[in-house]
Order: C-alpha cells, then sequence, then structure tokens
C-alpha cells in the first residue's frame, strides 16, 4: 500500500517542518517513508512544498499522485490540485484561501488553520494545525504525533514543544468534530520501527566520509551541496577532522590540494558551478597526482540554473572536466545506503591511484530524506585504503617513479629524505620541471594513464534487480534507482500491456565502466535508459566505451526527479517495439 | 653537535633559468639564507609557489614543494598549513599571480591570519609571458598589451593587504640582500600571515625600473625615528607614499593564527591524528 502526503504554503510557513514532523510521526508507527520537497531559491513566499510518500514496502520515491494535499494559499491548491489522485483529499486554510472558486468539488474540506493557530499560541503554528487535522482523517492517534513533535523539537524550548503540541490537538479535535473520514486502514497495523531512520543522501556521504576516514573538508557554500558542509561542519571536533569554509571554489579546491598534499585525506563539496570554478584544479590533482574527492551534488544548468531542484546534467561534465588528459574516476549513488558505501570508497580510490574522484550526487538524492535500516549502514565495512605511503626514505627518492602499475609511493612533508617538487609542470621522475623535449613527458603520460588499468578491474559491474533475463531492462544509474525500482516493485518486475518481464540494470560506478558491462548490456532483450537530463550523457559514455547505443530512451530534464508513475506510463503510452520517441523528447 | 645548516643545503640538481641580473637570484639566495638561519631543515618546510619566472625556483630549493597554477600558491599553502601545522609553510609568486589571478585568495588569507609567510617578486611586469603590463605596472607603462601605455592605476599591495588583516606586512628589495633576508626571517617567526613584497627589476622586460631606479627611490623604515610597526593608520599612511619609497616592515600585529582557532589542532596536527576508527554506530 501506498499513500502520499503533501502540504504546500509559501516560504516562512514552516513547510518543512510540517514535513519533517510528519516524517518522524510515520517512520515511529513502522512504516516505511520518503520526505522530497520543492522549494523556490528564496527566502520567504514562493511556492514551497512538501510530500510524504508512506508504504508498508519499500519507498524511494515520490509519487505523482497525491492522496492527501494540504493548501496553506491559493498557489498550492493552482499548482497540485491536478495531481490529486481519484477520490484525494484536499484540505485548506479556510481563512488564507481567497479563490474557492479554484477549489476542486469533491474531498475538498476547509479548516479555520489561522484561527486555530492564532488561539493555540500564533500564526506560525498553522502548519502544526494542519499536522494533527491530518492525522484526525487517518483516523491515527493523536499520541504519536505529539511524540513526534517532542522529538523534533527536543533541543528548543519548552514552550515550543508545548504551543505545537497545542496546536496539533487543536487541529486533530476541529477535523475530527466536524468531518466524518474513513480512516487509511494500512496505518493503523502495528508495526516494529526498530532499527529504521531517515537519512538524506547528503547526510549518508557525510557520515560515510567521516567513517572513511576524512580530515579535510573544505567547501563554499552551493544548493544543494551546502547539507553536506553543514554536517561536517558541525560534527568536525566530534570526528577529529578540519572543516574550512573557503574564499571561492578555486581556493576550495587548491586548499584542498594543498591539504592532501600535506598528507590529509581530504575532499571538497559542490554543484554544478562550482565545480566549473574547480576545473583547473581538478587538473591539478591529476598532475600532480594529488588525491582528492570531488562531492559535486547536481541541480539543472547551465549557469546558475534552477539551484534548488534535480538534474543529472553534469555527468558529461565531470567526465571531461579538466584540461589535458588523466586518469580520474567517478561514483554516482542511487539512494543513502550507496552514497554510504561510494563515498568510503571514492576516498580509497583516490588515495591509493592518487588522483581525483568524483563522487556525483544530485538534489533528489542529496535532500531527499529515504527510510533506511541503520544495521544495514553498520554492516557496510570498507577497509581504509591509503596506498603506498612511506615514512622511511632511502637514497634519491623518487616521487614520480615510473613504476608499472603507474602508482609511485607517496612521501608526506616532514619525512627526511622525501624532499620532492609536486608539480603542475610535466616533470621527471624527480618532479622537476621538464622543458624542451624531453622522453619524461610520454614516460609520465603512460604512467598517470596506466593507472586506469587496474582501477577498471576494480569497478563493480552494475547491479541488477529483478529477473535475470528480462524481455525488458532498464538502464540507469544515480538517484534514478529509487523511482525506477518502485515502479518495477509495485508491477511485480512484470510491466505493460503484455505483461512483459523487466528488470533494472542500476550503474554506479560509472568510469572507468569495468569491460564486463558490454557482456551484459549486449545480452539484454531490449535496452531502455533512464536519465535525468535532455542529452543521454551516460548513454553517450555507453556508446564511446562499448559502441553500445540504446536508441530507447526515458528523458526527463524538466527539474523534477522522475515519478515512479512515468516508468510505467510509457508502455501505456508506447506500442512496444514501434516507436522509439520517448515521453519528453521529440526526435 | 649538529652541524649548522647552510644555504648550499637546500640547493637541488637544477640550476636557474633566470636572465642574469634577474631580482629572482637574490630573492632565492634569501630564502635559503633564512632557512639556513633559522635552522629549518629542508624536510621541516613546505614552498608553494605560482606559475611565473620567480615560481620556477621550485626546482631550486630542496624543501617539500608544491608547484601549483598561476595565482593558486596561497591556497594551496594555507590547506597545508592546516593538515600540519608543525611545518614551516612559504608561498612564493610574482606580482601578476599574488595581486591578479589570486588576488581574492591574498585578500582572505590575510582574513583567515593562515601562518604562511607569503613572499611576492614584485616586477611590475608578466615577464615569463614577455612582459605584459600587470597589475603593479606603473601607469603610462608600454607594453605588447599596452602600446600606448598602462592606462588602469596600478593596485598598492601594502595598502591591500593591511586592509584585509595581514598581521605582517613588510616591503623588501631584491638589491639587497642581507636586508631581505632578515625581513623574511622574521616573517618565517611571525606566528600569523605574513606577507611580503619584494621590489624587483626584471632586467629584460622593464627597462625604467631598473636596480638603481629602485636605489634611489627606497629608504629603510627602520631608520625613521618614532615609526611603530603596531600602529596600522601609521602604516596606511607609509603605504601610499610615493615619491620615496619605505622598505622593511611596516606593520605587525599579534592575533590567533587560523589554525589556532580549532581546538581539534591543538594536541596533534591534522596528518598526526588516526585515519578511520569511526563506526557507524558511534555518529549521532
Amino acid at each position: 500500500m501506498r499513500y502520499s502526503w503533501k502540504i504546500g504554503g509559501p516560504a516562512g510557513y514552516g513547510i518543512k517542518s510540517a514535513g519533517a514532523i510528519f516524517t518522524k510521526a510515520f517512520l515511529k508507527k513502522g512504516l516505511n517513508v520518503f520526505y522530497y520537497s520543492e522549494y523556490p531559491s528564496l527566502i520567504r513566499g514562493g511556492h514551497n512544498t512538501v510530500q510524504v510518500d508512506i508504504s508498508d514496502e519499500k519507498v524511494r520515491s515520490s509519487s505523482q499522485k497525491i492522496s492527501f494535499l494540504i493548501a496553506l494559499d491559493d498557489l498550492t491548491v493552482k499548482m497540485d490540485k491536478g495531481y490529486l489522485r481519484k477520490g484525494g483529499v484536499l484540505i485548506y486554510d479556510e481563512n488564507s484561501i481567497q479563490d474557492k472558486k479554484n477549489l476542486p468539488k469533491e474531498n475538498v474540506y476547509g479548516i479555520p488553520f489561522s484561527d486555530i493557530a492564532k488561539e493555540a499560541g500564533g500564526l506560525l503554528l498553522r502548519n502544526t494545525v494542519a499536522l494533527g487535522a491530518s492525522f484526525a482523517f487517518f483516523g491515527c492517534r493523536l499520541k504519536e504525533l505529539e511524540k513526534a513533535i517532542e522529538i523534533t523539537f527536543e533541543k528548543k524550548d519548552e514552550k515550543i514543544i508545548k504551543e505545537n503540541v497545542a496546536a496539533a490537538k487543536a487541529g486533530y479535535n476541529y477535523a475530527k468534530k466536524t468531518f466524518s473520514f474513513n480512516p487509511v486502514e494500512f496505518f493503523d497495523v502495528v508495526r516494529s520501527s526498530k532499527g529504521k531512520r531517515s537519512m538524506t543522501g547528503n547526510e549518508a556521504a557525510a557520515m560515510g566520509a567521516i567513517v572513511g576516514g576524512l580530515k579535510f573538508y573544505a567547501a563554499y557554500p552551493m544548493t544543494p551541496a551546502t547539507a553536506i558542509l553543514h554536517y561536517l561542519a558541525k560534527h568536525q571536533r566530534d570526528y577529529d577532522l578540519v572543516v574550512h569554509q573557503g574564499e571561492d571554489e578555486i581556493g576550495v579546491i587548491h586548499e584542498a590540494i594543498g591539504a592532501s598534499f600535506a598528507g590529509a585525506r581530504s575532499m571538497v563539496g559542490t554543484s554544478g558551478g562550482g565545480f566549473a570554478l574547480m576545473g583547473e584544479g581538478f587538473s591539478l590533482s591529476g598532475m600532480t597526482e594529488t588525491p582528492l574527492v570531488i562531492a559535486e551534488v547536481m541541480r539543472p544548468s547551465p549557469a546558475s540554473g534552477l539551484p534548488t531542484w534535480t538534474d543529472q546534467g553534469d555527468l558529461s561534465f565531470v567526465l571531461n572536466s579538466g584540461h589535458g588528459d588523466f586518469p580520474r574516476a567517478v561514483f554516482a549513488p542511487g539512494d543513502p545506503e550507496e552514497a554510504y558505501e561510494l563515498i568510503q570508497e571514492a576516498l580509497n580510490v583516490s588515495e591509493h591511484y592518487q588522483m581525483p574522484v568524483v563522487f556525483l550526487s544530485d538534489k533528489f538524492l542529496g535532500e531527499s530524506k529515504y527510510t533506511i535500516s541503520s544495521s544495514r549502514l553498520r554492516d557496510i565495512k570498507i577497509k581504509i585504503d591509503r596506498g603506498e605511503i612511506i615514512s622511511k626514505v632511502g637514497k634519491d627518492y623518487k616521487r614520480y617513479l615510473n613504476e608499472r602499475s603507474g602508482i609511485s609511493s607517496r612521501v608526506f612533508p616532514g619525512t627526511e629524505g622525501g624532499e620532492h617538487v609536486a608539480n603542475s609542470d610535466e616533470h621527471d621522475s624527480h618532479g622537476f620541471t621538464v622543458e624542451g623535449f624531453t622522453k619524461d613527458r610520454t614516460i609520465q603520460m603512460n604512467k598517470r594513464q596506466r593507472k586506469m588499468a587496474a582501477l577498471k578491474k576494480e569497478m563493480k559491474l552494475p547491479k541488477i534487480f529483478g529477473p535475470k533475463n528480462a524481455d525488458i531492462s532498464f538502464v540507469s544509474w544515480g538517484s534514478n534507482k529509487g523511482p525506477i525500482l518502485d515502479a518495477l516493485e509495485s508491477a511485480d518486475y512484470k510491466i505493460g500491456k503484455g505483461k512483459q518481464s523487466a528488470n533494472y540494470i542500476h550503474f554506479t560506478h560509472i568510469y572507468p565502466l569495468p569491460l564486463g558491462v558490454k557482456k551484459i548490456l549486449k545480452q539484454a532483450n531490449r535496452l531502455i535508459l533512464v536519465e535525468c537530463n535532455q542529452s543521454a550523457q551516460f548513454g553517450k559514455l555507453l556508446a564511446q566505451e562499448f559502441g553500445i547505443k540504446i536508441k530507447e530512451k526515458i528523458l526527463k530534464y524538466d527539474s523534477r526527479p522522475f515519478w515512479p508513475e512515468e516508468i510505467t506510463q510509457y508502455f501505456n503510452v508506447h506500442k512496444i517495439d514501434k516507436t522509439l520517441k520517448s515521453l519528453w523528447k521529440k526526435n | 653537535m649538529e652541524e649548522k645548516l647552510k644555504a648550499e643545503d637546500f640547493n637541488t640538481s637544477c640550476r636557474p633559468t633566470w636572465c642574469p641580473g634577474c631580482g629572482d637570484f637574490v630573492i632565492w639566495q634569501a630564502v635559503k639564507v633564512a632557512l639556513a638561519e633559522l635552522n629549518i631543515a629542508p624536510h621541516n618546510s613546505i614552498i608553494t609557489y605560482g606559475v611565473g619566472c620567480i615560481s620556477n625556483m621550485n626546482n631550486n630549493i630542496k624543501t617539500y614543494a608544491f608547484h601549483s597554477l598561476h595565482g593558486r600558491a596561497i591556497p594551496v599553502a594555507v590547506g597545508a598549513k592546516l593538515a600540519n601545522h608543525k611545518m614551516t609553510v612559504l608561498s612564493i609568486a610574482g606580482d601578476g599571480g599574488t595581486y591578479g589571478e589570486g588576488a581574492n585568495h591574498l585578500i582572505h588569507a590575510s582574513r583567515y591570519n593562515s601562518n604562511i609567510t607569503n613572499i611576492v617578486a614584485n616586477n611590475h611586469s608578466y615577464s615569463l609571458t614577455t612582459g605584459q603590463s600587470s597589475p603593479t605596472s606603473k601607469k603610462g607603462y608600454k607594453t605588447k598589451t599596452t602600446p600606448w601605455g598602462e592606462v588602469k592605476r596600478p593596485v598598492n599591495p601594502i595598502s591591500l593587504v593591511l586592509s584585509a588583516g595581514a598581521t605582517f606586512v613588510a616591503r623588501g628589495f631584491a638589491g639587497d640582500l642581507e636586508h631581505l633576508k632578515e625581513i623574511i626571517k622574521a616573517g618565517i617567526k611571525h606566528n600569523g600571515f605574513s606577507h611580503i613584497d619584494v621590489m624587483q627589476q626584471c632586467v629584460t622586460f622593464n627597462k625604467e625600473q631598473t636596480v638603481d631606479y629602485f636605489r634611489k627611490k627606497i629608504y629603510k623604515l627602520e631608520n625613521e625615528e618614532n615609526y611603530d610597526i603596531k600602529n596600522k593608520l601609521m602604516a596606511f599612511e607609509k603605504a601610499e607614499e610615493t615619491t620615496k619609497v619605505p622598505i622593511g616592515i611596516f606593520y605587525k600585529k599579534s592575533h590567533p593564527t587560523y589554525e589556532s582557532t580549532f581546538p581539534q589542532l591543538e594536541k596533534e596536527s591534522l596528518i598526526e591524528k588516526p585515519v578511520g576508527g569511526i563506526k557507524f554506530s558511534d555518529l549521532s
């Protein structure tokens, strides 16, 4: 069973905190929840929403259709009523909705949220009043909501908790007294909530980085990557790392490179625009073979794009960023669990292979709250690999010794006899600049590139969800995992009118792609590429690496993540095998 | 008894590639002698370089060296110092990189009060790219990019870093090795961001601002009666002098270094800390 609840209103109306309380309450009930928020890049006004999808099974996406909508303003009615599912309920603030003509005809309930809030302690409590009313409609117990309020505000003033509890109660009582409504039955089953918690992709990345031995993090605030900076900044003293907010992204990447050169496990975080500024530093990390992880949390670009929305349009950019040929790796997690694991792998690869590694996430994964199992994360154990570091140096140390593996040993400043130049100019094996024509150029270029051969073997093959030899194979990467799996699981991996079997080939190790990928894709019966970008950037990579061109594509780039419905709908709109046109892209 | 370090101990197998008569030779020697006299062994210091004539010095001083990109010597030094504040960290670059391409880093490293020593070989030209006008070039300076003479006014490095919050601000002269070396030593010893602008000739491209030109123009601040290096306003006044140009230490102030503001670095440097050992269940 799946139920989706959404609340909308202007910024400053407590939309996000209402969503957070709601999420906590249902987690406590032992249900699975998925919190997704949409908000414009402003501090007051605009159209802000939180949608919480609740299920007794796994849920890792936001559905297109809304079961229950709370409108705190006219704009929410206008923007979201069209997404109400058949029989879906809309409750609205009677005190602030002006245009009653716009309201749907059925299942609509007006409640004076503002008046009730004022009575309970202040207008700002209208979000909590709405939460109370929701609980009455669901037939849930008020106690459960009160508990969630207490947990949410436990670090705040006692008064805040009291007022919110009073507001919730007032909303609950008003709705219960005034309306009658069939309870949502699956909410009522008693379940254990043990080990369940909600976590965003950004939190998981920050936590994984700490567990993975991160020592130095530098960043310049940029949505939607900033939550990683917030988390690490807050906890730096507890877990013994240094977090530096730099002067700009150019400074940030060079500061991290300096720290890494001096011996600290280092990472930076940003979004596409910030990574654009980091381009020269990215190349510098490649040339000097200074380990570095770059967490790039994508938002729709070009330029400032849509700062608070989602997209996967930076894949080609990170694959090709930085002047010159140099090795790199790209990882892309599909959910917080993978984020937690992959950031640790990224740190290991960066230090083992002495190269820049991109951890590519997006707003949808970074800022949505997933339900995760703590024990699953506890079970993820990745050994820290710092690569070859020598602490006793013999005679004539060569930082860039032409090793067969391409990996030369590192030595950190402070070690006697290990003095050398980490050089952005082309250099010889000692690191000294080479000018004019020498064979060192080719030697060092080949040495650096040789690292890719071993790395390729280490990169993991995509995970296949569903039946092995399916009629249809969806191919995708990153955060699309959630909507695709939700769609396929709800259809029992049988899709379309003919109930064809379907599976999902999920890529997390994006570059360099391991060789086995070709075989997997060649064996598939029918491939459909799913990406949140305009030009099928991962598809281009598959074509470039293996000559595999996936003609059938579902591409979305309207700034929203996929809804699971869009995956299943594809088969209602398209006659199977006849048309290669996607839903969103003509030609 | 340990042998005293000598300037030669900092030599590498590479010889400099500067033009004969270049001020870079003097700066090179001053840095080596300063490190030797302060008894900072080659493995205990990190020097970061930008890109430019002076930055090719990476090949000629034996320390841990990071030859970065144009304008980026300072941020690499800031990061290295945060990672290991027990190292002596210097950044060495030219006027183009420091006051042009990397000016933002200069302002902010001054503001952070990173405990690094920033030496700028200021020859008022982009010499490695064959002598174009730089951020410190005089108005009217004729180059290939300014055929009718530079129209933009030069930046005043001393005033700039003073207002940005640097806690040690000095100017040296590449025609006075002994004086420059003492400034560099004082800069390294200072706890905080030390900025040393070094007035320097470019024998190949800048025919006007020669060693003689500077020699006639300069006077030493330490010979001035009643000059107080703790007085920032006095420092600004001296910084704005143009007819005669003072060299020496303009300003020096005690202020907590950036690194010292991290309590987690109190007992040990970042790189001395264990890597790993934190489990998921330890996280809140």
